[in-house]
């Protein structure tokens, strides 16, 4: 999703004494946004994972990644982390 | 929430599904609890400060240094960029359905889509998005489809679950109102003015299945994907793109003129045209009836400032302007006499009785805080008039 699809004509405003504060908080809203995603991702697999009798019940909380899935981990974690701290780019400056 | 309820639907990813439902659920807090926080935050610092206050604009340059007032602002501008935003990455994680939305138009159910490049969008639209809404409803030009589908999604994520199995029920509603309020009416045509995406034009043909109904918008992206979405509902609609100042009807020729969410949209003299022509083409007997929200001057002065944040918030310039006006006087000034305007507030049609909707939308129009604020106790608002039969 790039920047410029987000943009939106003629902005929005800004409500608190110092426009870096709306920013901010739609930043703390966008991580919400990303923790209640993980979160519900995260119960849906260990329903299915439990239902169907796949793993241990101790797997999950032993489990380390490999290095190649970390690198892999590591590029989605760059992702939310630019995606989180853009949100509030169309804050107009007072 | 379940997703859109018809082929159309993108293809969404679990956490992209959970996602959506994020932002709803934010969307029904800051619009539900903060908003009655807000609420409550007027009312006692406005008792111990001694001030009544007696319009809208009065409550509003109260509030605006209030920090409650900024919380609730500063979040719901942030949730409503959160709603597009979230459907932005749905159509980019998924452009071939926006691909085949764009050119798979067969017109297998009886429906049609009538293009006219002739039609030039209003300035205001290029120099505004409208509720914060990247692209607006026309989209870009080489978008196809595409702002019609941000807005369909979109705006099932926006209403979170309020506004109908398939985000028509203010249609549902209208056209019900109209077929119990004018039973000898038996409407032949029927024409939809402003129709975006036509979720609201559809239940007009099934509610009156033996009229021809028409769907008429100026953004071209959402007539295409209007179009593509009635043929997936199986319900034949006739869309056509025209401005509402230019209506391409005869003279008396039309049943029933139907708008709804439009007029809030528009600069009043584009207001003000719409209806004459809508007098003009409407059949002595014909109905005009628009869905909007409710006059300012039918509500108290919180209530009418709630309504009117959206005008200086979210980018909807038009809409305190049309609220201000006398809803009364926009139809005799078009032509329809003062004894045939009618007004009336409604439950949600698909979510009540049909004899508890008789009652309520029969009697007398009443308006509270429920009356056209988005919530799930809301009730809709309509106006309008009769055309008389002896002109």
């Amino acid at each position: 999703m790039s920047t410029d699809k987000k943009a939106v004509k003629a902005g929005r405003p800004a409500f608190f004494s110092d426009p870096e504060i709306d920013r901010l908080l739609a930043i703390i809203v966008r991580l919400m946004t990303e923790h209640s995603v993980l979160s519900e991702r995260v119960k849906s697999l260990e329903a299915l994972l439990a239902q169907s009798g796949v793993i241990p019940e101790d797997a999950l909380e032993n489990f380390e990644p490999t290095e190649a899935l970390d690198a892999q981990w590591a590029q989605a974690r760059f992702a939310l982390i630019k995606d989180v701290l853009e949100s509030g780019a169309n804050i107009k400056k007072q | 929430m379940a997703g859109l309820n018809h082929s159309l639907a993108l293809t969404k990813s679990h956490d992209q599904r959970a996602r959506e439902r994020f932002t709803s659920s934010m969307r029904a807090w800051v619009l539900t609890d903060l908003a009655g926080q807000m609420q409550l935050d007027y009312e006692r610092s406005s008792a111990e400060s001694g001030q009544q206050h007696d319009s809208g604009e009065a409550v509003h340059q109260f509030l605006k240094e209030r920090d409650l007032f900024k919380w609730y602002s500063s979040l719901r501008c942030t949730t409503q960029e959160l709603v597009w935003q979230s459907v932005l990455a749905a159509i980019a994680s998924d452009p071939e359905s926006v691909e085949q939305i764009s050119h798979d138009s067969d017109p297998v159910h009886g429906g049609s889509l009538a293009l006219d490049a002739k039609v030039q969008l209003p300035d205001y639209t290029e120099f505004m998005d409208v509720h914060l809404m990247p692209g607006n409803y026309q989209g870009s030009e080489s978008g196809g489809a595409e702002a019609g589908v941000l807005y369909d999604n979109g705006l099932e994520v926006f209403s979170f679950g309020v506004m109908g199995k398939n985000l028509d029920d203010i249609g549902h509603s209208m056209a019900n109102y109209t077929r119990l309020k004018w039973p000898a009416l038996n409407p032949q045509l029927i024409v939809d003015v402003g129709c975006t995406i036509g979720h609201n034009t559809l239940p007009w043909k099934q509610t009156f299945p033996d009229a021809e109904v028409h769907g008429l918008d100026i953004a071209s992206s959402c007539l295409r994907y209007g179009h593509a979405r009635a043929e997936a509902f199986a319900v034949p609609i006739h869309f056509r793109q025209a401005g509402c100042d230019a209506l391409p009807y005869e003279d008396d020729s039309v049943d029933i003129v139907f708008s709804s969410m439009f007029l809030h949209e528009l600069p009043t003299h584009l207001i003000r045209a719409f209806f004459t022509e809508a007098h003009r083409i409407l059949k002595p007997g014909g109905v005009l009836i628009n869905m909007e929200l409710p006059p300012n001057d039918a509500l108290g002065a919180y209530d009418a400032f709630y309504l009117d944040w959206d005008c200086f918030y979210n980018n909807e310039p038009f809409y305190k302007e049309f609220r201000d006006l006398s809803y009364s006087a926009l139809c005799t000034d078009a032509g329809f006499s003062a004894d045939d305007f009618f007004q009336a507030t409604m439950p949600r049609f698909t979510y009540v009785s049909e004899a508890d909707f008789i009652a309520a939308s029969g009697a007398d129009a009443t308006f509270d805080s429920d009356t056209g604020r988005l919530s799930d106790t809301i009730t809709w608002y309509a106006f309008g008039a009769q055309k008389s039969a002896t002109q």
